[in-house]
Protein backbone atom coordinates (compact mmCIF):
# COMPACT_ATOMS: atom_id res chain seq x y z
CA UNK A 1 0.00 0.00 0.00
CA UNK A 2 2.78 2.19 0.74
CA UNK A 3 3.95 4.59 -2.28
CA UNK A 4 6.95 6.08 -1.36
CA UNK A 5 7.81 9.46 -3.37
CA UNK A 6 10.91 7.56 -4.33
CA UNK A 7 8.78 5.02 -6.13
CA UNK A 8 9.03 6.44 -9.61
CA UNK A 9 7.04 4.27 -12.35
CA UNK A 10 9.78 2.05 -13.72
CA UNK A 11 10.01 2.87 -17.61
CA UNK A 12 12.83 1.87 -19.46
CA UNK A 13 12.32 3.85 -22.52
CA UNK A 14 11.94 7.07 -21.07
CA UNK A 15 12.33 10.07 -23.13
CA UNK A 16 15.93 11.03 -24.02
CA UNK A 17 16.90 14.47 -22.58
CA UNK A 18 17.54 16.98 -25.56
CA UNK A 19 14.96 14.92 -28.17
CA UNK A 20 11.98 16.12 -25.81
CA UNK A 21 12.37 20.04 -26.88
CA UNK A 22 13.07 18.80 -30.31
CA UNK A 23 9.91 16.68 -30.36
CA UNK A 24 7.94 19.96 -30.01
CA UNK A 25 8.88 21.55 -33.66
CA UNK A 26 10.06 17.91 -35.59
CA UNK A 27 5.99 17.15 -36.90
CA UNK A 28 7.09 19.74 -40.63
CA UNK A 29 8.64 16.54 -41.20
CA UNK A 30 5.94 14.41 -40.97
CA UNK A 31 3.54 16.98 -42.59
CA UNK A 32 6.10 17.23 -45.72
CA UNK A 33 5.95 13.58 -45.98
CA UNK A 34 2.08 13.52 -46.27
CA UNK A 35 2.14 15.83 -48.94
CA UNK A 36 4.92 13.97 -50.63
CA UNK A 37 2.76 11.05 -50.72
CA UNK A 38 -0.61 12.61 -51.88
CA UNK A 39 1.72 14.24 -54.60
CA UNK A 40 3.82 11.54 -55.55
CA UNK A 41 1.68 8.47 -55.31
CA UNK A 42 -0.94 9.03 -57.69
CA UNK A 43 1.48 8.66 -60.45
CA UNK A 44 2.52 5.17 -59.36
CA UNK A 45 1.23 2.13 -60.78
CA UNK A 46 -2.36 -0.15 -58.87
CA UNK A 47 -0.08 -1.75 -57.24
CA UNK A 48 2.25 0.48 -55.01
CA UNK A 49 -0.88 2.58 -54.11
CA UNK A 50 -2.57 -0.43 -52.93
CA UNK A 51 0.37 -0.94 -50.77
CA UNK A 52 0.62 2.49 -50.07
CA UNK A 53 -3.21 2.44 -48.71
CA UNK A 54 -2.32 -0.52 -46.21
CA UNK A 55 0.78 1.66 -45.34
CA UNK A 56 -1.27 3.96 -44.17
CA UNK A 57 -3.66 2.03 -42.32
CA UNK A 58 -1.35 0.19 -40.45
CA UNK A 59 0.49 3.75 -39.61
CA UNK A 60 -2.50 4.57 -37.59
CA UNK A 61 -2.63 1.58 -35.58
CA UNK A 62 1.38 1.96 -34.81
CA UNK A 63 0.07 5.29 -33.74
CA UNK A 64 -1.85 3.97 -31.16
CA UNK A 65 1.08 1.09 -29.95
CA UNK A 66 3.62 4.10 -29.89
CA UNK A 67 1.31 5.77 -27.81
CA UNK A 68 0.68 3.06 -25.17
CA UNK A 69 5.20 2.40 -25.25
CA UNK A 70 5.83 6.30 -24.91
CA UNK A 71 3.14 7.65 -23.02
CA UNK A 72 2.24 5.11 -20.98
CA UNK A 73 5.11 2.96 -20.92
CA UNK A 74 3.31 0.17 -21.79
CA UNK A 75 4.38 -2.65 -24.19
CA UNK A 76 1.19 -3.85 -26.74
CA UNK A 77 2.39 -6.75 -28.33
CA UNK A 78 -1.49 -6.91 -30.16
CA UNK A 79 -1.46 -3.76 -32.32
CA UNK A 80 -2.26 -6.14 -36.08
CA UNK A 81 -4.74 -8.30 -33.55
CA UNK A 82 -6.15 -4.97 -32.76
CA UNK A 83 -6.81 -3.77 -36.24
CA UNK A 84 -8.06 -7.00 -37.42
CA UNK A 85 -10.70 -6.47 -34.48
CA UNK A 86 -11.24 -3.16 -35.77
CA UNK A 87 -11.32 -4.57 -39.24
CA UNK A 88 -14.15 -7.38 -37.73
CA UNK A 89 -16.48 -4.41 -36.67
CA UNK A 90 -16.18 -2.51 -39.59
CA UNK A 91 -16.78 -5.40 -41.95
CA UNK A 92 -19.76 -6.72 -39.12
CA UNK A 93 -21.08 -3.61 -39.33
CA UNK A 94 -21.21 -2.10 -42.72
CA UNK A 95 -23.03 -5.68 -44.27
CA UNK A 96 -25.46 -5.79 -41.19
CA UNK A 97 -26.29 -1.72 -41.38
CA UNK A 98 -25.28 -0.63 -44.84
CA UNK A 99 -24.60 2.39 -42.90
CA UNK A 100 -22.17 5.05 -45.12
CA UNK A 101 -18.59 4.06 -44.87
CA UNK A 102 -17.73 7.51 -42.38
CA UNK A 103 -20.41 6.37 -40.11
CA UNK A 104 -19.03 2.44 -39.97
CA UNK A 105 -15.20 3.62 -39.58
CA UNK A 106 -16.68 5.79 -36.88
CA UNK A 107 -18.76 2.60 -34.77
CA UNK A 108 -15.70 0.54 -35.30
CA UNK A 109 -13.18 3.18 -33.63
CA UNK A 110 -15.49 3.22 -31.04
CA UNK A 111 -15.95 -0.27 -30.44
CA UNK A 112 -12.45 -1.29 -31.06
CA UNK A 113 -11.70 1.77 -28.56
CA UNK A 114 -13.92 -0.26 -25.98
CA UNK A 115 -12.29 -3.56 -26.84
CA UNK A 116 -8.75 -1.55 -26.10
CA UNK A 117 -9.73 -0.48 -22.82
CA UNK A 118 -10.76 -4.16 -21.70
CA UNK A 119 -7.83 -5.03 -22.96
CA UNK A 120 -5.87 -2.47 -20.81
CA UNK A 121 -8.09 -4.37 -17.80
CA UNK A 122 -4.64 -6.43 -17.17
CA UNK A 123 -2.21 -3.17 -16.75
CA UNK A 124 -4.05 -2.42 -13.65
CA UNK A 125 -2.35 -5.63 -12.17
CA UNK A 126 0.30 -6.06 -14.07
CA UNK A 127 3.09 -4.26 -16.03
CA UNK A 128 6.45 -4.75 -18.00
CA UNK A 129 6.85 -8.26 -19.35
CA UNK A 130 3.71 -9.95 -17.70
CA UNK A 131 1.17 -7.03 -19.63
CA UNK A 132 3.37 -7.55 -23.02
CA UNK A 133 2.89 -11.09 -22.91
CA UNK A 134 -0.99 -10.99 -22.30
CA UNK A 135 -1.41 -9.01 -25.49
CA UNK A 136 0.36 -11.34 -27.08
CA UNK A 137 -1.49 -13.99 -26.42
CA UNK A 138 -4.54 -11.90 -26.75
CA UNK A 139 -3.01 -11.68 -30.33
CA UNK A 140 -2.29 -15.48 -30.66
CA UNK A 141 -5.88 -16.14 -29.37
CA UNK A 142 -7.44 -13.60 -32.07
CA UNK A 143 -6.07 -15.43 -34.34
CA UNK A 144 -6.78 -18.68 -34.14
CA UNK A 145 -10.20 -17.56 -33.48
CA UNK A 146 -10.65 -15.39 -36.45
CA UNK A 147 -9.29 -17.89 -39.13
CA UNK A 148 -11.47 -20.78 -38.02
CA UNK A 149 -13.83 -18.30 -38.06
CA UNK A 150 -13.14 -15.99 -40.65
CA UNK A 151 -13.89 -12.27 -41.26
CA UNK A 152 -17.97 -11.29 -41.68
CA UNK A 153 -18.30 -11.64 -45.77
CA UNK A 154 -22.19 -10.54 -45.80
CA UNK A 155 -23.88 -13.55 -44.30
CA UNK A 156 -25.87 -13.77 -41.48
CA UNK A 157 -25.84 -14.62 -37.56
CA UNK A 158 -23.31 -13.27 -35.13
CA UNK A 159 -20.52 -13.91 -37.07
CA UNK A 160 -21.64 -12.45 -40.47
CA UNK A 161 -20.10 -15.71 -42.71
CA UNK A 162 -21.48 -16.78 -45.98
CA UNK A 163 -22.44 -20.17 -45.78
CA UNK A 164 -22.02 -22.71 -48.86
CA UNK A 165 -21.82 -21.08 -52.14
CA UNK A 166 -23.21 -17.83 -51.98
CA UNK A 167 -20.98 -15.32 -53.26
CA UNK A 168 -18.62 -13.71 -50.19
CA UNK A 169 -19.44 -9.85 -50.34
CA UNK A 170 -17.16 -6.48 -50.47
CA UNK A 171 -17.46 -4.22 -48.16
CA UNK A 172 -18.24 -0.60 -49.46
CA UNK A 173 -15.45 1.85 -49.85
CA UNK A 174 -16.86 5.25 -49.23
CA UNK A 175 -19.35 7.38 -51.91
CA UNK A 176 -16.06 9.86 -52.81
CA UNK A 177 -13.40 7.65 -52.65
CA UNK A 178 -14.49 4.41 -54.97
CA UNK A 179 -11.48 4.03 -57.07
CA UNK A 180 -7.51 3.07 -55.61
CA UNK A 181 -6.35 6.10 -56.03
CA UNK A 182 -9.11 8.58 -54.60
CA UNK A 183 -9.60 6.07 -51.31
CA UNK A 184 -5.50 6.12 -50.86
CA UNK A 185 -6.03 10.00 -50.48
CA UNK A 186 -9.09 9.13 -48.30
CA UNK A 187 -6.91 7.28 -46.46
CA UNK A 188 -4.48 9.70 -45.60
CA UNK A 189 -6.70 12.44 -45.00
CA UNK A 190 -8.20 10.23 -42.05
CA UNK A 191 -4.70 9.38 -41.29
CA UNK A 192 -3.87 13.14 -40.60
CA UNK A 193 -7.02 13.44 -38.92
CA UNK A 194 -6.06 10.94 -36.51
CA UNK A 195 -2.33 11.81 -36.44
CA UNK A 196 -3.40 15.31 -35.58
CA UNK A 197 -6.62 13.88 -32.89
CA UNK A 198 -3.20 12.19 -31.10
CA UNK A 199 -1.12 15.24 -31.26
CA UNK A 200 -3.94 17.43 -29.58
CA UNK A 201 -5.03 14.51 -26.74
CA UNK A 202 -0.85 14.40 -25.66
CA UNK A 203 -1.01 17.98 -25.24
CA UNK A 204 -4.42 18.27 -23.62
CA UNK A 205 -5.26 17.29 -19.49
CA UNK A 206 -5.26 13.95 -20.98
CA UNK A 207 -1.66 14.19 -22.44
CA UNK A 208 -0.46 15.86 -19.29
CA UNK A 209 -1.63 13.39 -17.22
CA UNK A 210 0.28 10.73 -18.58
CA UNK A 211 3.21 12.53 -18.20
CA UNK A 212 2.73 13.04 -14.78
CA UNK A 213 2.26 9.33 -14.33
CA UNK A 214 5.74 8.71 -15.71
CA UNK A 215 6.66 10.98 -13.53
CA UNK A 216 5.75 8.71 -10.62
CA UNK A 217 2.61 7.53 -8.94
CA UNK A 218 3.12 9.44 -6.07
CA UNK A 219 3.19 12.81 -7.57
CA UNK A 220 0.59 11.85 -10.12
CA UNK A 221 -1.56 11.08 -6.89
CA UNK A 222 -0.56 14.29 -5.35
CA UNK A 223 -1.60 16.18 -7.94
CA UNK A 224 -5.09 14.55 -8.34
CA UNK A 225 -4.42 12.61 -11.30
CA UNK A 226 -7.06 9.86 -11.52
CA UNK A 227 -4.46 7.18 -12.89
CA UNK A 228 -7.01 4.33 -13.85
CA UNK A 229 -8.68 6.31 -15.34
CA UNK A 230 -6.32 8.55 -17.74
CA UNK A 231 -4.62 4.90 -18.37
CA UNK A 232 -7.90 3.61 -19.70
CA UNK A 233 -8.17 6.65 -21.98
CA UNK A 234 -4.44 6.07 -23.81
CA UNK A 235 -5.86 2.09 -24.18
CA UNK A 236 -9.25 3.35 -25.35
CA UNK A 237 -7.61 5.67 -27.92
CA UNK A 238 -4.86 3.29 -28.72
CA UNK A 239 -7.86 0.94 -29.76
CA UNK A 240 -9.67 3.73 -31.49
CA UNK A 241 -6.60 4.05 -33.61
CA UNK A 242 -6.11 0.06 -34.41
CA UNK A 243 -10.13 0.52 -35.34
CA UNK A 244 -9.75 3.15 -38.11
CA UNK A 245 -6.86 1.67 -39.51
CA UNK A 246 -8.15 -1.69 -39.13
CA UNK A 247 -11.55 -0.83 -40.82
CA UNK A 248 -9.62 1.17 -43.59
CA UNK A 249 -7.62 -1.95 -44.39
CA UNK A 250 -10.79 -3.56 -45.08
CA UNK A 251 -12.09 -1.00 -46.90
CA UNK A 252 -9.40 -1.20 -48.73
CA UNK A 253 -9.15 -5.00 -49.66
CA UNK A 254 -12.99 -5.51 -49.53
CA UNK A 255 -12.25 -8.09 -47.12
CA UNK A 256 -9.95 -9.69 -44.40
CA UNK A 257 -8.32 -12.64 -44.27
CA UNK A 258 -7.64 -14.18 -40.36
CA UNK A 259 -4.59 -15.93 -42.08
CA UNK A 260 -2.62 -12.19 -42.19
CA UNK A 261 -3.29 -11.30 -38.54
CA UNK A 262 -0.96 -13.52 -37.02
CA UNK A 263 0.66 -12.60 -33.22
CA UNK A 264 3.87 -12.54 -35.31
CA UNK A 265 2.55 -9.11 -37.59
CA UNK A 266 1.74 -7.77 -33.72
CA UNK A 267 4.65 -8.70 -32.42
CA UNK A 268 6.84 -7.26 -36.11
CA UNK A 269 5.06 -3.90 -35.44
CA UNK A 270 5.52 -3.33 -31.73
CA UNK A 271 9.59 -4.07 -32.84
CA UNK A 272 9.23 -1.33 -35.89
CA UNK A 273 7.83 0.91 -33.70
CA UNK A 274 10.49 0.92 -30.95
CA UNK A 275 13.27 1.05 -34.69
CA UNK A 276 11.49 4.20 -35.49
CA UNK A 277 11.52 6.00 -32.25
CA UNK A 278 7.95 5.93 -30.47
CA UNK A 279 8.64 9.41 -28.96
CA UNK A 280 7.97 11.22 -32.03
CA UNK A 281 4.70 11.75 -34.07
CA UNK A 282 6.35 10.57 -37.16
CA UNK A 283 7.15 6.90 -35.81
CA UNK A 284 3.90 5.68 -36.48
CA UNK A 285 4.64 5.89 -40.29
CA UNK A 286 7.78 5.25 -40.43
CA UNK A 287 6.63 1.56 -38.66
CA UNK A 288 4.19 1.77 -41.26
CA UNK A 289 6.41 2.10 -44.03
CA UNK A 290 8.94 -0.90 -43.30
CA UNK A 291 5.63 -3.10 -41.92
CA UNK A 292 4.30 -2.73 -45.47
CA UNK A 293 6.60 -0.81 -47.65
CA UNK A 294 9.78 -2.20 -47.36
CA UNK A 295 8.73 -6.03 -48.04
CA UNK A 296 6.84 -4.65 -50.92
CA UNK A 297 10.14 -3.19 -52.38
CA UNK A 298 12.06 -6.12 -51.79
CA UNK A 299 9.51 -7.95 -53.70
CA UNK A 300 9.48 -5.28 -56.48
CA UNK A 301 13.30 -6.18 -56.77
CA UNK A 302 12.70 -9.79 -56.91
CA UNK A 303 14.39 -10.45 -52.94
CA UNK A 304 12.16 -12.62 -50.64
CA UNK A 305 10.25 -9.93 -49.02
CA UNK A 306 10.83 -11.89 -45.78
CA UNK A 307 14.37 -10.88 -45.69
CA UNK A 308 12.96 -7.62 -44.44
CA UNK A 309 12.32 -9.38 -41.00
CA UNK A 310 15.55 -10.61 -40.67
CA UNK A 311 16.62 -6.57 -41.73
CA UNK A 312 14.62 -5.17 -38.82
CA UNK A 313 15.97 -7.70 -36.37
CA UNK A 314 19.40 -6.13 -37.29
CA UNK A 315 17.68 -2.85 -36.74
CA UNK A 316 16.20 -3.43 -33.67
CA UNK A 317 19.57 -4.38 -32.46
CA UNK A 318 21.26 -1.29 -33.95
CA UNK A 319 18.23 0.61 -31.96
CA UNK A 320 18.37 -0.74 -28.46
CA UNK A 321 22.07 0.10 -28.76
CA UNK A 322 22.97 2.95 -30.57
CA UNK A 323 19.74 4.44 -31.91
CA UNK A 324 17.31 5.12 -28.59
CA UNK A 325 15.74 7.61 -30.53
CA UNK A 326 14.90 5.57 -33.79
CA UNK A 327 14.86 6.26 -36.85
CA UNK A 328 12.55 9.45 -36.18
CA UNK A 329 15.65 11.37 -33.76
CA UNK A 330 17.89 10.29 -36.40
CA UNK A 331 16.27 11.83 -39.34
CA UNK A 332 15.66 15.04 -36.66
CA UNK A 333 18.99 15.42 -36.00
CA UNK A 334 19.52 14.97 -40.02
CA UNK A 335 16.98 17.70 -40.82
CA UNK A 336 18.73 20.12 -38.07
CA UNK A 337 21.62 19.77 -39.07
CA UNK A 338 20.68 20.52 -42.26
CA UNK A 339 18.70 23.75 -41.21
CA UNK A 340 21.87 24.88 -39.18
CA UNK A 341 24.24 24.38 -42.42
CA UNK A 342 21.52 26.61 -44.68
CA UNK A 343 21.37 28.91 -41.95
CA UNK A 344 24.89 29.31 -41.25
CA UNK A 345 24.68 28.25 -37.68
CA UNK A 346 27.63 26.40 -37.03
CA UNK A 347 27.66 24.05 -33.96
CA UNK B 1 -4.32 22.88 12.17
CA UNK B 2 -2.75 19.55 12.72
CA UNK B 3 -4.09 17.17 15.32
CA UNK B 4 -2.52 13.83 15.00
CA UNK B 5 -3.43 10.89 17.10
CA UNK B 6 -1.87 7.69 18.22
CA UNK B 7 -0.71 7.67 14.88
CA UNK B 8 1.24 4.22 13.37
CA UNK B 9 2.53 3.59 9.86
CA UNK B 10 3.96 0.33 9.28
CA UNK B 11 5.75 -1.23 6.16
CA UNK B 12 6.53 -4.76 6.45
CA UNK B 13 8.77 -4.84 10.04
CA UNK B 14 9.58 -1.19 9.99
CA UNK B 15 7.43 1.15 12.17
CA UNK B 16 8.68 4.69 10.62
CA UNK B 17 6.10 6.23 12.84
CA UNK B 18 5.14 4.34 16.15
CA UNK B 19 1.61 5.76 18.16
CA UNK B 20 2.22 9.53 17.31
CA UNK B 21 0.24 12.12 18.83
CA UNK B 22 0.66 15.72 17.93
CA UNK B 23 -0.76 19.13 17.46
CA UNK B 24 0.88 21.87 15.43
CA UNK B 25 -0.66 24.86 14.83
CA UNK B 26 0.59 28.30 12.99
CA UNK B 27 0.91 30.40 10.39
CA UNK B 28 3.94 28.25 9.18
CA UNK B 29 4.41 25.41 11.28
CA UNK B 30 8.09 23.13 11.36
CA UNK B 31 8.99 19.55 11.44
CA UNK B 32 12.45 18.84 12.16
CA UNK B 33 14.09 15.32 13.13
CA UNK B 34 17.02 13.45 11.94
CA UNK B 35 17.66 11.12 8.94
CA UNK B 36 15.19 8.64 8.68
CA UNK B 37 12.99 10.76 11.84
CA UNK B 38 9.77 9.85 9.96
CA UNK B 39 9.38 13.15 8.64
CA UNK B 40 8.46 12.17 5.36
CA UNK B 41 6.54 9.30 5.95
CA UNK B 42 4.06 11.78 8.56
CA UNK B 43 4.06 14.10 5.31
CA UNK B 44 3.10 11.17 3.14
CA UNK B 45 0.37 10.23 5.63
CA UNK B 46 -0.85 13.89 5.68
CA UNK B 47 -1.57 14.08 1.82
CA UNK B 48 -2.82 10.83 1.61
CA UNK B 49 0.04 9.06 -0.44
CA UNK B 50 0.39 6.63 2.76
CA UNK B 51 -2.37 4.94 4.37
CA UNK B 52 -1.90 4.41 8.28
CA UNK B 53 -1.93 0.86 10.09
CA UNK B 54 -3.73 3.06 12.85
CA UNK B 55 -4.70 6.33 14.68
CA UNK B 56 -6.47 9.56 13.36
CA UNK B 57 -5.07 12.31 11.04
CA UNK B 58 -6.96 15.89 11.46
CA UNK B 59 -6.42 18.69 9.36
CA UNK B 60 -8.41 22.33 9.79
CA UNK B 61 -10.65 20.09 12.84
CA UNK B 62 -11.45 17.25 9.87
CA UNK B 63 -10.58 13.55 9.93
CA UNK B 64 -9.71 13.36 6.64
CA UNK B 65 -7.90 9.62 6.75
CA UNK B 66 -11.06 8.99 3.91
CA UNK B 67 -9.98 11.29 1.19
CA UNK B 68 -8.01 10.09 -1.07
CA UNK B 69 -5.06 12.22 -2.23
CA UNK B 70 -6.81 13.55 -5.44
CA UNK B 71 -9.71 15.04 -2.74
CA UNK B 72 -7.15 16.55 -0.02
CA UNK B 73 -5.92 18.61 -3.22
CA UNK B 74 -9.40 19.40 -3.69
CA UNK B 75 -9.96 20.37 -0.22
CA UNK B 76 -7.16 22.48 -0.50
CA UNK B 77 -3.95 20.35 1.29
CA UNK B 78 -1.44 20.18 -1.12
CA UNK B 79 2.39 19.07 -1.01
CA UNK B 80 5.63 19.08 -3.06
CA UNK B 81 8.40 16.47 -2.14
CA UNK B 82 11.57 16.03 -1.32
CA UNK B 83 13.22 15.50 -4.46
CA UNK B 84 10.98 17.83 -6.78
CA UNK B 85 8.81 15.53 -8.87
CA UNK B 86 8.82 17.54 -12.18
CA UNK B 87 7.86 15.69 -15.58
CA UNK B 88 10.85 15.93 -18.26
CA UNK B 89 8.39 16.41 -20.91
CA UNK B 90 6.30 19.04 -19.72
CA UNK B 91 7.06 22.42 -19.79
CA UNK B 92 7.33 24.30 -16.43
CA UNK B 93 3.87 25.98 -16.85
CA UNK B 94 2.70 22.46 -17.94
CA UNK B 95 3.71 21.04 -14.86
CA UNK B 96 2.11 23.42 -12.97
CA UNK B 97 -1.18 23.27 -14.90
CA UNK B 98 -2.02 19.48 -14.05
CA UNK B 99 -2.97 20.30 -10.78
CA UNK B 100 -5.61 22.49 -12.11
CA UNK B 101 -6.62 19.93 -14.45
CA UNK B 102 -8.55 18.02 -11.69
CA UNK B 103 -10.19 20.77 -10.38
CA UNK B 104 -12.78 22.04 -13.20
CA UNK B 105 -11.83 25.15 -12.73
CA UNK B 106 -13.09 27.61 -15.77
CA UNK B 107 -10.86 27.68 -18.66
CA UNK B 108 -10.26 31.50 -18.20
CA UNK B 109 -9.76 31.38 -14.59
CA UNK B 110 -7.52 28.92 -14.99
CA UNK B 111 -4.85 30.56 -17.46
CA UNK B 112 -5.63 33.60 -15.13
CA UNK B 113 -4.53 31.39 -12.39
CA UNK B 114 -1.51 29.80 -14.30
CA UNK B 115 -0.11 32.93 -14.97
CA UNK B 116 -0.41 34.46 -11.89
CA UNK B 117 1.37 31.83 -9.76
CA UNK B 118 4.25 31.43 -12.53
CA UNK B 119 4.95 35.21 -11.85
CA UNK B 120 4.83 34.19 -8.54
CA UNK B 121 7.27 31.66 -8.24
CA UNK B 122 9.57 33.58 -10.40
CA UNK B 123 8.94 31.46 -13.64
CA UNK B 124 7.22 33.37 -15.68
CA UNK B 125 10.42 33.69 -17.92
CA UNK B 126 11.11 29.79 -18.35
CA UNK B 127 7.20 28.74 -18.26
CA UNK B 128 7.77 26.88 -21.69
CA UNK B 129 10.78 25.61 -20.09
CA UNK B 130 10.92 21.78 -20.52
CA UNK B 131 10.99 20.33 -16.51
CA UNK B 132 14.11 18.18 -18.15
CA UNK B 133 15.85 21.26 -18.41
CA UNK B 134 14.68 23.06 -15.55
CA UNK B 135 17.81 23.64 -12.84
CA UNK B 136 17.28 22.89 -9.20
CA UNK B 137 15.81 26.05 -7.73
CA UNK B 138 13.10 25.96 -10.89
CA UNK B 139 12.08 23.05 -10.55
CA UNK B 140 11.54 23.57 -6.54
CA UNK B 141 9.53 26.32 -7.76
CA UNK B 142 7.73 24.43 -9.97
CA UNK B 143 6.45 22.18 -7.48
CA UNK B 144 5.63 24.86 -5.19
CA UNK B 145 3.38 26.16 -8.17
CA UNK B 146 2.02 23.33 -8.24
CA UNK B 147 0.85 23.53 -4.76
CA UNK B 148 0.14 27.20 -5.55
CA UNK B 149 -2.12 27.37 -8.51
CA UNK B 150 -4.91 25.35 -6.41
CA UNK B 151 -5.17 27.90 -4.29
CA UNK B 152 -4.23 25.95 -0.85
CA UNK B 153 -5.71 26.66 2.79
CA UNK B 154 -2.00 24.50 3.58
CA UNK B 155 1.13 23.69 1.58
CA UNK B 156 3.32 20.93 3.01
CA UNK B 157 6.81 21.44 1.52
CA UNK B 158 9.50 18.44 2.18
CA UNK B 159 13.15 19.98 2.65
CA UNK B 160 12.73 22.60 -0.05
CA UNK B 161 15.67 24.99 0.89
CA UNK B 162 17.86 21.32 0.32
CA UNK B 163 20.68 22.35 -2.25
CA UNK B 164 20.05 26.36 -2.55
CA UNK B 165 22.20 28.62 -3.15
CA UNK B 166 22.16 31.84 -0.47
CA UNK B 167 20.32 34.37 -2.82
CA UNK B 168 17.99 31.13 -3.63
CA UNK B 169 17.37 30.39 -0.11
CA UNK B 170 16.23 34.20 0.43
CA UNK B 171 13.80 33.86 -2.54
CA UNK B 172 12.34 30.86 -1.12
CA UNK B 173 12.05 32.59 2.28
CA UNK B 174 10.58 35.60 0.55
CA UNK B 175 7.54 33.44 -1.16
CA UNK B 176 7.17 31.73 2.09
CA UNK B 177 6.14 35.01 4.21
CA UNK B 178 4.30 36.32 1.43
CA UNK B 179 2.14 33.27 0.71
CA UNK B 180 1.72 33.26 4.71
CA UNK B 181 0.96 36.73 5.22
CA UNK B 182 -1.93 36.11 2.35
CA UNK B 183 -3.08 33.34 4.54
CA UNK B 184 -1.93 30.44 2.94
CA UNK B 185 -0.86 27.57 5.94
CA UNK B 186 2.58 26.16 5.79
CA UNK B 187 4.32 22.96 7.20
CA UNK B 188 7.74 22.95 6.29
CA UNK B 189 10.30 19.86 6.97
CA UNK B 190 14.07 20.84 6.53
CA UNK B 191 17.16 20.13 8.21
CA UNK B 192 18.06 23.60 8.36
CA UNK B 193 17.67 24.83 11.86
CA UNK B 194 17.88 28.74 11.20
CA UNK B 195 15.80 28.40 7.82
CA UNK B 196 13.29 26.98 10.51
CA UNK B 197 13.85 28.97 13.56
CA UNK B 198 13.47 32.24 11.42
CA UNK B 199 10.35 31.02 9.61
CA UNK B 200 8.19 28.67 11.92
CA UNK B 201 5.48 29.65 14.92
CA UNK B 202 5.38 26.30 15.85
CA UNK B 203 7.90 23.51 15.51
CA UNK B 204 7.67 19.29 16.31
CA UNK B 205 10.44 17.63 16.43
CA UNK B 206 10.53 13.69 15.28
CA UNK B 207 13.06 11.12 16.42
CA UNK B 208 12.65 7.61 15.56
CA UNK B 209 9.32 7.83 14.67
CA UNK B 210 8.21 9.31 18.22
CA UNK B 211 7.90 12.83 19.22
CA UNK B 212 10.59 14.62 21.21
CA UNK B 213 9.28 17.93 21.38
CA UNK B 214 6.53 19.95 19.93
CA UNK B 215 5.26 23.53 20.40
CA UNK B 216 6.49 26.93 19.97
CA UNK B 217 9.51 27.51 17.99
CA UNK B 218 12.08 28.74 20.86
CA UNK B 219 11.42 26.98 23.62
CA UNK B 220 11.49 23.83 21.63
CA UNK B 221 14.95 24.66 19.91
CA UNK B 222 15.96 25.81 23.55
CA UNK B 223 14.96 22.13 24.68
CA UNK B 224 17.92 20.03 25.80
CA UNK B 225 16.37 16.75 24.17
CA UNK B 226 15.90 18.32 21.24
CA UNK B 227 19.68 19.36 20.95
CA UNK B 228 21.05 15.92 21.98
CA UNK B 229 18.54 14.53 18.82
CA UNK B 230 20.45 16.75 16.90
CA UNK B 231 23.95 16.11 18.36
CA UNK B 232 26.01 19.63 17.31
CA UNK B 233 23.99 20.26 14.23
CA UNK B 234 23.16 23.48 15.37
CA UNK B 235 24.92 23.50 18.97
CA UNK B 236 27.44 26.41 18.59
CA UNK B 237 26.18 28.45 15.84
CA UNK B 238 21.94 28.58 16.30
CA UNK B 239 22.25 31.21 18.78
CA UNK B 240 24.61 33.42 17.37
CA UNK B 241 22.37 33.16 13.90
CA UNK B 242 19.49 34.05 15.22
CA UNK B 243 21.02 37.07 17.03
CA UNK B 244 22.38 38.18 13.26
N1 LIG C 1 7.90 2.88 1.44
C1 LIG C 1 8.69 2.50 2.46
N2 LIG C 1 8.93 1.19 2.68
C2 LIG C 1 9.71 0.79 3.70
N3 LIG C 1 10.32 1.63 4.55
C3 LIG C 1 10.13 2.95 4.38
C4 LIG C 1 9.31 3.46 3.32
N4 LIG C 1 9.29 4.81 3.40
C5 LIG C 1 10.08 5.10 4.46
N5 LIG C 1 10.57 4.01 5.05
C6 LIG C 1 11.45 3.96 6.23
O1 LIG C 1 10.84 4.74 7.21
C7 LIG C 1 11.83 5.45 7.95
C8 LIG C 1 11.50 6.93 7.94
O2 LIG C 1 11.71 7.43 6.65
P1 LIG C 1 11.36 8.92 6.24
O3 LIG C 1 11.63 9.04 4.80
O4 LIG C 1 10.01 9.26 6.71
O5 LIG C 1 12.44 9.73 7.08
P2 LIG C 1 12.76 11.29 7.06
O6 LIG C 1 12.57 11.77 8.43
O7 LIG C 1 12.00 11.98 6.00
O8 LIG C 1 14.31 11.26 6.72
P3 LIG C 1 15.18 12.26 5.81
O9 LIG C 1 15.54 13.42 6.66
O10 LIG C 1 16.39 11.44 5.47
O11 LIG C 1 14.37 12.63 4.63
C9 LIG C 1 13.16 5.13 7.32
O12 LIG C 1 13.77 4.12 8.08
C10 LIG C 1 12.80 4.60 5.96
O13 LIG C 1 13.74 3.67 5.52
MG1 LIG D 1 12.48 12.90 4.26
Amino acid sequence: MAMSETSRTPLPHAAPRGFLAAAASQHGGLITAFFLMALIVPFLGSYWIKNFTSMIAVAIAAQGVALLHARLGFVSLAGIAMMGVGGWFGLRLAHATGLPFEIVLVLAALCTGAAGVLLGLPALKHRGLIYALITLMFAAGFHVVVSSIGFPDGGSGFWGRIDGSAERQLMARPAIAASDLAYFLYALAIAAAAFTATHIVTKSAVGRAWAMIRAGDAVAHAAGVRIGIARAKAFGLAGALAGVGGCLLAGSIGQLDGRSFDPVQSLLLYGLVIIAGPWSLAAALIAGFLYRMFPAILDSWGVDGDIAITIFGLALIHAIVSAPRGIAGQLHDLTSAIQNRLSGVDR
Amino acid sequence: MIDIDALTVTFGGVTPIDRLSLTLDGQIVGLIGPNGAGKTTLLNVLSGLVRPSAGTVRLFGKDIGALAAGQRLGWGVTRAFQTPQVADDLTASENIQVALDSLQVPRAEAATRLAETLERVGLAGHARRLGAHLDGFDLRMTEIGRCLVTGPKLIMLDEPAAGLAAAERTRLIDLLRGLSRAGTRILIIDHDIDLIAGLCDQVAVLDFGHLVASGDTDTVLADPKVRAAYLGEFEDDDAEARAA
